[in-house]
């Protein structure tokens, strides 16, 4: 067993599950509260990436204001793309509501373009670029910060939906909404919320993985179908499931391009998804639901 | 003018302006993008019917195109033939991936399908990519040649354009054939409700792998002409999901469920952005903002916008005037047959004209923990009315679904005249002539009512594919037979007149006559009725009650669930009573009436005396 | 809201109608000037490439017409989006010729989209220039096509008597993109690497676009490799390459293609990129022209000229130099083109091939303080 080969494609399975968790999480907030797929997942996560890039070369300030400016401005984003592009379609069918976050995908890649011109841009990193050496794994400190952040970000979730009164009211919504309007609940504001959060979500994956994977207008693509086959490998409509089968999926990517074709490593998560949903389609942490005759 | 020289005239146009076209635009640039577009559109049509017809996402479209364009350009390249194997074969082949495809995917819906679908896109692509022996990998393969008719080599795009100019026609015409018969209405059953689809007979698994492969298929062609055509040249960057996606659009953007907006927004898609050039590279920002007004605003995409307008009404109308259907309803209308008509008799008597009919044997369900039925003996007669009756929760729906394939039995059998259909799909339980409505309507709410009760024929007809297409008149008169019957039905429940109305637009009263009418229509041997009077007023109760007997008295063995205990009273020849999944009485409509343990559990007594 | 409907209808439909009168004004040739066809990828995947490529012609057109075009007339330089794809570039192409009526095409990069409008620019007999550099683009029989940059063969067969020669290596890894000239090298690199004797150890492939390398990386280590040769395609690819390959302990020496010493490629990979080797189509101050080149490209933008672009600055003037020779006359300008020899551009000098090569030599240059050094100038010959 070559310990060292396997600790170190760990660690950067670690890395990279992280950001598909994160991604994932997204997904499965707003799946949970409207039954839509956001097929602009990952544009979530390319445009504060930009705005985070361009604020840190016109304003150089410091990083923390830059943090902080981009989340907010994904807030807003978030409850923007909700009014433009579910808000109007959230009656219908999936079908519509599944172009329409197409189309805003298409929408907001290309406007990246005409904004922020096409070459890839590169995000200044917080961490030093040194690379750490712990037990004798060479661990590029952004990656440390990537799991203590998504961990972080998780111990928050679990805190604020749980114990909240705000994030019990979101899971009301998320469960059922009509209950929820007779309860009072506000459902629209509700939904905005989720969409602000979920958005908020991509921010930090894209501040996160800025300084290491270079910025550029289709980074988001792959990533968004990706975090959406883990968030079904793990159970979808399940949090923990997102983010377990985020994990899951990028520490198995590393592992099958090693051992068993690197060149077909992009198929490995839809051969996963595959797999799950012919045969553990509630995934590993999900429910299963029966349709009432 | 009648319809008839119309559509002859129709004809002559159309040829005339494929003939014409190449002379009127004679530009080599055009012409390409014509081509393209055509072969688009052909993915295009087979997306339609998988997911127009059939309800299913596939984003797969662009895998199956570029299956076909790799098959073609195989055959042709490597095995030194004429063009014309290789086209057949990537039609062919590209129908055997969708079968691929289809078969591991039919349990899924909706989103995880679509993602399945993107995943085998993604992974076919890898394969034409890396798979260099077979497909020369990413260098893609040179030199594809033009098909040949004779001795005269189609290589350029004018004449290239006429044969993808007929086959688009010809595959076109097969499309909007196929939703008219039924095969389409099989398809427009599963996505309206594919649960109700199972129980009228409807092999949903097997109906919708036919989707994918006629799908694929029909993309593989597309493929085929543009590996043949243009640049004579492929290569698998072109075959990625971003154009799945783009098929997808068109599909929609067209109209979904509609053949010719299929084609329409596949040439406008291609052709668009030609002509937006002038916005440079902001173009596509201003297409995908037009993609999402569209779905807000016109969510019919063209073809739906069109048919909104009062005089696509009114042509339709006209259209159809000829039609066969059109004049067996005005025939069957003009009879002056009374408003509601009597059940003609049905050929339900097999083995044993007298018996049972139906057995339940120590029949259960366990939901985890939870014993919704446990342990239940029932034994329904021939030609009876049988009532099950008790508290919710007790069980009645549940042994309904068991007795109907929705729900496979924890525990016990089923036998139907002797042969056992414990746990068998809803479709074949159907094929043994069991017939069922629900509690919550499950109509095909956008079909009209004559198609809802011929699609309850489905398992009494057998045109395939291809009959349905090419209708020959063993097709036809079949057609005919099943839409006279549909006519007695409608006669029946006294639904004459509201034949090309659409089903969701029925009053509740009406579409619960409408479900009976389709589970009639099929000559079922026993009828299964889910709360058939819940949401009835008084006068439509008495109207149920007169049918039902009517029904009995054609032969038909009865088994329903109810809570309108008067209409229990009425029409019941035996009463079985459950409470928390077992059976705690069963006898006449007066021995139940009497029974203490009924009375306790559900019946209650009165106050005072009437 | 059927009003809403038929209003959105309606301005549609206009929009489309203005659309296509004013694409169909926009064609009218004026007399006086030359037009010269240009068809970059302005939308699409490859919409960066295309910025570049831009710059560079624009750079070239502008002192071309200043200094007072061809005969007194001004270069008219029509640009057409191919769309990163193919069937986009041979619609291009054929928009260029059949509507915009150009002289002569600069066109395309990537190689797969050259083969897609190959036959179309065979059957129009356009003189064409091309930065693509898959080999077989100028050995198909198609006489019309021109390659100004050298081709993969001359990369891979430097980079193998590079390691062989100057840095006395024999074990040798190889990762490269999967996607047509990634392989295409790989495959050069492996034949030229057997040809002189050394040991490929490893050979391992990556998607492009993909984000990371720890498995291949890996992989050739344990293969006991000395060298890697990265053959990548694009610069962020190579960079993030680089630096996962620095951040494992730079377990072997690496000698990248010309992506890894491109200017994006080293803003983005900063100090991870120190010390590799790589292939350069040249290196500014080598001669004149590049030194020149490279000024007057900063002085122009205001910021680092890009390696991989400046195909399009030596094709248009070579092409313009052509058409003053040989008159307005496709044939003959196609003769003037390979009659080109010796001619001092930015990438070297071009002396054309009877099949359409142009460039013979490539640079060897190793990364110092984040600019490439020229090292050595490989002359490999023509084949």
């Amino acid at each position: 067993m070559d310990w060292p080969t396997n600790l170190q494609m760990l660690t950067a399975g670690l890395a990279m599950g992280s950001i598909y968790a994160l991604v994932a999480l997204g997904f499965v907030l707003i799946f949970n509260a409207v039954g839509v797929v956001n097929f602009a997942q990952g544009e979530f996560v390319m445009v504060p990436a930009f705005v985070a890039v361009w604020l840190m070369e016109i304003l150089k300030i410091r990083f923390a204001l830059i943090y902080l400016v981009t989340v907010i401005f994904m807030g807003i984003f978030g409850i923007v793309f909700q009014r433009v592009a579910y808000y109007p379609l959230r009656n219908r069918t999936f079908l519509p509501v599944i172009i329409s976050t197409i189309g805003v995908s298409i929408f907001l890649r290309n406007g990246a373009q005409v904004v922020f011109g096409a070459e890839p841009l590169l995000m200044r990193r917080p961490t030093s670029p040194n690379v750490l050496k712990i037990a004798g794994v060479f661990v590029d400190p952004q990656y440390i910060v990537i799991i203590v952040c998504t961990l972080a970000l998780l111990a928050f979730q679990y805190f604020f939906f749980e114990k909240t009164s705000l994030g019990k009211k979101m899971r009301a919504t998320a469960q059922d909404k009509e209950m929820a309007r007779l309860l009072g609940i506000r459902v629209a504001t509700m939904i905005a919320i989720t969409f602000a959060y979920s958005s908020i979500l991509g921010a930090a994956a894209g501040i996160l993985i800025g300084p290491i994977f270079y910025v550029t207008k289709e980074m988001g693509g792959l990533l968004g179908l990706k975090a959406f086959c883990s968030s079904i490998v793990g159970g979808f409509g399940s949090v923990p499931g997102a983010v377990l089968g985020g994990i899951f999926l990028g520490i198995v990517e590393v592992f099958a391009a090693y051992y068993i074709s690197s060149a077909y490593r992009d198929a490995f998560a839809f051969i996963m998804l595959i797999l799950v949903l012919l045969f553990r389609p509630q995934g590993f942490f999900g429910e299963k639901i029966a349709e009432k005759a | 003018m009648n319809p008839r020289t119309a559509k002859s005239l129709l004809v002559a146009v159309i040829a005339l302006a494929v003939l014409v076209f190449p002379w009127i635009v004679n530009s080599s640039y055009w012409l390409n993008l014509v081509n393209l577009a055509i072969s688009f559109s052909i993915a295009c049509l087979g997306l339609n019917i998988v997911l127009g017809y059939a309800g299913q996402l596939s984003l797969a479209q662009a895998a199956f195109w570029g299956v076909g364009a790799y098959t073609s350009a195989l055959v042709a390249t490597r095995l030194g033939v004429s063009t014309w194997p290789g086209m057949i074969a990537a039609f062919a082949v590209a129908g055997l991936f969708g079968v691929l495809l289809g078969i591991p995917t039919l349990k899924l819906t909706g989103h995880y399908l679509a993602m399945t679908t993107i995943g085998f896109g993604v992974i076919l692509q890898l394969i034409l990519i890396n798979a260099i022996w077979l497909t020369n990998g990413s260098d893609g393969i040179t030199k594809i040649p033009s098909p040949r008719i004779g001795s005269l080599e189609l290589k350029d795009p004018s004449s290239f354009f006429y044969l993808a100019a007929i086959t688009l026609i010809l595959l076109t015409w097969a499309s909007i054939r196929l939703k008219g018969s039924r095969i389409g209405r099989a398809f427009l059953a599963i996505q309206g409700n594919e649960m109700a689809a199972e129980t009228v007979g409807i092999d949903t698994t097997y109906y919708k792998v036919v989707a994918f492969a006629l799908s694929a298929a029909y993309a593989g062609f597309g493929g085929a002409l543009f590996a043949h055509s243009g640049s004579h040249y492929i290569s698998p960057d072109t075959f990625s999901f971003d154009q799945s996606v783009l098929l997808l659009v068109m599909a929609v953007l067209g109209g979904n469920g509609s053949a010719v907006g299929a084609v329409v927004g596949a040439v406008l898609l291609t052709l668009l952005p030609e002509v937006l050039r002038f916005l440079k590279d902001s173009y596509m920002m201003f297409y995908a903002a037009g993609i999402i007004l569209i779905m807000i605003f016109m969510p019919g995409g063209i073809a739906g916008l069109i048919q909104l307008l009062p005089v696509s009404q009114r042509l339709r109308v006209w259209w159809n005037q000829g039609s066969a259907t059109t004049q067996q309803v005005a025939a069957a209308l003009a009879a002056g047959k009374p408003a509601r008509g009597s059940l003609p008799a049905a050929v339900v008597n097999g083995p044993g004209a007298n018996g049972t009919l139906l057995t339940l044997k120590g029949l259960a369900k366990y939901f985890g923990g939870l014993k919704a039925v446990d342990g239940v003996d029932i034994e329904v007669r021939r030609g009876e009315i049988q009532a099950l009756i008790g508290p919710n929760g007790s069980g009645k729906t549940t042994i309904l679904n068991m007795l109907s394939g929705l729900y496979v039995p924890t525990g016990g059998a089923i036998l139907l005249e002797g042969t056992a259909i414990t746990g068998r799909k809803p479709h074949v339980i159907a094929a043994h002539g069991v017939s069922r409505t629900f509690q919550n309507i499950r109509l095909f709410g956008e079909l009209t009512v004559l198609d809802n009760v011929l699609i309850g024929q489905h398992g009494r007809s057998k045109a395939g594919v291809t009959s349905s297409v090419l209708q020959p008149s063993s097709q036809q008169a079949e057609e005919a037979a099943m839409r006279g019957k549909a006519l007695e039905m409608l006669e029946f429940v006294g639904l004459r007149g509201k034949e090309f109305a659409r089903a969701n637009s029925l009053p509740y009263g009406q579409q619960r006559l409408l479900e009976l009418a389709r589970a009639l229509a099929s000559d079922p041997k026993l009828l299964l009725l889910d709360e058939p009077a819940a949401g009835l007023n008084a006068a439509e109760t008495e109207t149920l009650v007169e049918l039902l007997l009517q029904i009995r008295d054609q032969g038909i063995t009865i088994l329903l669930v109810e809570h309108d205990m008067s209409l229990v009273m009425n029409v019941s020849d035996h009463i079985t009573v459950l409470n928390f999944g077992k059976k705690i009485a069963e006898g006449s409509a007066e021995a139940i009436e009497k029974n203490q343990e009924v009375i306790d559990a559900y019946l209650g007594t009165e106050v005072g005396n009437a | 809201m059927l009003n809403t409907k038929r209003i959105l209808w309606v301005t549609l439909f206009s929009c489309t109608l203005l659309a296509t009168i004013g694409g169909g004004m926009a064609a009218a040739a004026a007399g006086g000037e030359i037009r010269i066809g240009f068809t970059p990828p302005i939308t699409g995947a490859s919409a960066s490439e295309g910025s570049f490529q831009i710059k560079a012609i624009k750079l070239a057109l502008k002192e071309i017409n200043a200094a007072g075009g061809v005969n007194g007339k001004q270069i008219n330089l029509i640009m057409v989006d191919n769309q990163s794809s193919n069937p986009g570039a041979l619609a291009a192409l054929q928009k260029a010729v059949e509507q915009e009526k150009v002289l002569a095409l600069i066109g395309v990069v990537k190689s797969t989209q050259v083969l897609a409008a190959s036959d179309a620019i065979k059957g129009y007999g356009i003189p064409t220039f091309i930065g693509g550099t898959n080999v077989t683009l100028t050995r198909q029989g198609n006489p019309w096509l021109f390659r100004v940059r050298p081709d993969d063969s001359i990369t891979a067969l430097a980079m193998i008597k590079y390691i062989k020669e100057d840095l006395k290596l024999s074990k040798v890894g190889v990762l490269h993109d999967s996607d047509a000239f990634g392989t295409g090298g790989g495959d050069l690199v492996e034949t030229y690497a057997k040809e002189y004797g050394l040991t490929v150890v490893r050979r391992e492939k990556y998607t492009t676009k993909d984000k990371d390398y720890t498995a291949q990386l890996l992989s050739v280590k344990n293969a006991g490799a000395e060298i890697l040769i990265a053959y990548s395609t694009n610069p962020e690819d190579a960079a993030v390459i680089q630096r996962q390959y620095r951040q494992l302990g730079s377990p072997f020496k690496f000698l990248g293609s010309p992506a890894h010493q491109h200017r994006d490629a080293l803003n983005l990979a900063r100090d991870a990129a120190e010390g590799i080797f790589a292939i350069a189509d040249f290196v500014p101050g080598q001669t004149e022209a590049n030194r020149k080149y490279a000024e007057d490209y900063k002085k122009e933008y205001n910021e680092e000229y890009d390696g991989l672009s400046a195909w399009t600055y030596d094709g248009l003037k070579i092409l313009v130099n052509a058409i003053k020779k040989a008159g307005e006359d496709r044939a003959k300008t196609r003769e003037a083109i390979l009659a080109t020899q010796g001619y001092q551009g930015v990438l070297g000098t071009f002396s054309f091939t009877p099949n359409g090569d142009g460039l013979h030599e490539v640079s060897v240059v190793q990364i110092e303080k984040g600019t490439p050094k020229l090292l050595k100038i490989l002359n490999v010959g023509t084949k």
